[in-house]
């Protein structure tokens, strides 16, 4: 027996689609070679978009990775044959890159850099593992070569971030970078740390997530923001679903301190805080002549 | 209308056919984890196949019926009492108002299922009312002095007494496994996955099986961006040593996943004790 995977085959003015079937009622569409850039995400998310809106009776579920989109299928409505033929007929009906334009939420949510709960993981982790110093904001500075802690703050606030995929939680988001002079990357805890806070926010290779609950994790500690999950809804904002972050969001961060960003969350759990959201929609174009190339994450 | 848990036994959990279709916001689709013991155990008591019961690991649990009513208990062969009398798993047992079902410790296998004629009717959390021990979403692990509310019957029809599967057999499990999606990222995926043999380790959960054993060896090294997971994923991480995705597995997942199980043996692995050796046998898709 071969390979599952089949050749990549060429899309037109589109990077190589490759078929990587999973098992029999589900097939990873994985696009361009290993290199990848920010722009193979936005070629998945116009492919799922494009796929949705085409409700292909048997599909029952689409999900966007970083540079692969895996699509769940029902092996009784629907074969492989058929599914591959849908998609090439989604990849050629495209219009190229340069002219994809996606809709994407913009997001703006709080941040406070090291705040008590950042610094209490942190303090349970060298407890365990004696030897670690500093917080994980120091060592990000050292590690990428800035200046100080400012540089490194200025970054993370001056960046549009670009929610490429969720998982590992539910809505957990992994966001990357839409502009950016320099990349900074983050390397990751080795062994990981048993405790994370919810809402806490850091970094791993050149991504940023979200906790949307307390768990283990790998990525460094910057800080922390808002609840991004509410499974009782008691904010608006998570009336129509109990994630708040989706795929191909935008996310802005603005710094506040740790005692306002307390206040903040007190107002998101009694109903009162209005977080703020906002329609759009992003031209790929815009990244076509300096997009942020990453190193594979 | 309830019944009351006085033992939830080492883990009871609410359980339907879960939440699939959510995967997209990266929710896992949860459910059974051997589904097939869920739907028997409705279909015993007249309730449609996705009606919500009880997923007991090891049994052991002890609950009394508020009301009057009929529930099932299958999966493995297990011993059961209604107060002192005792009473057949795998047909419909009529229980009367105050009295108290025991449930044993099956000798075999994992996963006890109970259904409960008209369901088990916690409010459902998108679309499901399984409890995901992932991410929380759902009901909390069931303990003592809970009472579940139970919804109104449609149908008072009772299927006969069924046999146990003989999901729990003495030996190996060998599970059928197609390779892909990351094949080509092992050095013959075919034969490292056919050769191999691993036992069950017991830091498995419900969230996947960790399986000790044969290292699978990637030709393709370097980190892989994380992409969509299926259940059944055989994922190979650092260490080489596989883990196999159940229902509370994450949507997407960073590691190279060699090869996918036969859903059909799903089950199989749910019901795999830890220590129980494991062998794969290549299926050819389709």
């Amino acid at each position: 027996m071969c390979s599952s995977a089949q050749s990549p085959e060429p899309v037109t003015g589109l990077p190589p689609a490759r078929f990587r079937p999973a098992g029999d009622s589900a097939l990873l569409v994985e696009y361009g070679e290993a290199e990848f850039d920010l722009r193979l995400n936005f070629l998945v998310h116009a492919v799922q978009q494009r796929m949705r809106e085409a409700a292909v009776p048997g599909v029952l579920d689409l999900v966007p990775g970083l540079r692969s989109l895996m699509v769940n299928f029902d092996p009784d409505l629907l074969g492989y044959d058929r599914l591959i033929s849908v998609l090439r007929e989604v990849h050629g009906d495209l219009p190229g890159l340069a002219e994809l334009v996606l809709p994407s939420r913009s997001i703006t949510l709080p941040i406070a850099f090291d705040d008590p709960g950042t610094l209490e993981a942190i303090r349970r982790y060298a407890e365990a593992h004696p030897g670690r110093a500093g917080t994980d904001i120091d060592r990000l500075v050292e590690f990428n070569g800035l200046a100080g802690r400012d540089e490194f703050f200025g970054y993370v606030l001056g960046t549009t971030w670009w929610v490429a995929f969720t998982g590992y939680f539910p809505g957990q988001p992994f966001l990357y970078p839409m502009t950016c002079d320099r990349l900074l990357v983050a390397p990751k805890y080795n062994p990981p740390r048993a405790w994370t806070q919810e809402g806490a926010v850091s970094m791993g290779g050149p991504s940023v997530s979200i906790m949307p609950l307390e768990g283990p994790g790998g990525y460094q500690m910057l800080g922390r923001t808002l609840p991004i999950m509410d499974m009782r809804r008691t904010n608006k904002a998570f009336k129509a679903d109990p994630l708040l972050l989706r795929p191909a969001d935008r996310i802005g961060f603005h710094l506040v301190s740790g005692e306002r960003l307390s206040e903040l969350r007190s107002q998101v759990f009694s109903g009162e805080f209005d977080y703020r959201i906002d329609d759009g929609e992003v031209a790929v174009r815009e990244f076509l002549e300096q997009p942020p190339r990453l190193a594979v994450a | 209308m309830t019944i009351t848990v006085l033992r939830p036994g080492p883990l009871a959990l609410v359980q339907d056919l879960g939440r699939p279709g959510h995967a997209a916001l990266g929710v896992p689709p949860s459910g059974a984890l051997d589904a097939p013991a869920l739907e028997l155990a409705n279909a015993l008591v007249g309730n449609p196949a996705d009606a919500a019961g009880l997923e007991l690991l090891l049994g052991g649990a002890l609950l009394r019926a508020d009301v009057p009513c009929v529930i099932a208990v299958t999966g493995p062969p297990v011993q059961l009492k209604v107060d002192k009398e005792p009473v057949y798993s795998h047909q419909p047992i009529e229980l009367k108002a105050g009295q108290q079902i025991r449930i044993g410790t099956p000798k075999t296998g994992l996963r006890v299922y109970l259904a409960v004629h008209g369901g088990i009717d916690v409010p459902q959390e998108l679309g499901s009312r399984s409890t995901d021990t992932l991410s929380g979403i759902g009901p909390q692990p069931l303990k003592a002095d809970d009472t579940l509310p139970l919804a109104t019957p449609e149908l008072t029809m009772f299927a006969a007494r069924n046999e146990p599967r003989t999901s729990s057999t003495p030996g190996p499990l060998i599970i059928r496994v197609t390779l892909g999606p990351r094949d080509d990222w092992f050095l013959d995926a075919e034969t490292q996955l056919s050769s191999g043999e691993w036992t069950v380790s017991p830091q498995s959960n419900r969230v996947g099986l960790r399986l000790s054993g044969t290292r699978l060896e990637r030709s393709i090294e370097g980190e892989l961006p994380s992409e969509g997971l299926v259940t059944g994923a055989i994922q190979v991480p650092a260490g080489g040593e596989p883990v196999i995705f159940l229902n509370d597995r994450p949507t997407t997942g960073g590691y190279p996943v060699i090869g996918t199980v036969h859903p059909a043996d799903l089950p199989l692995l749910a019901q795999a004790r830890p220590g129980t050796t494991v062998r794969m046998t290549l299926d050819v898709r389709g």
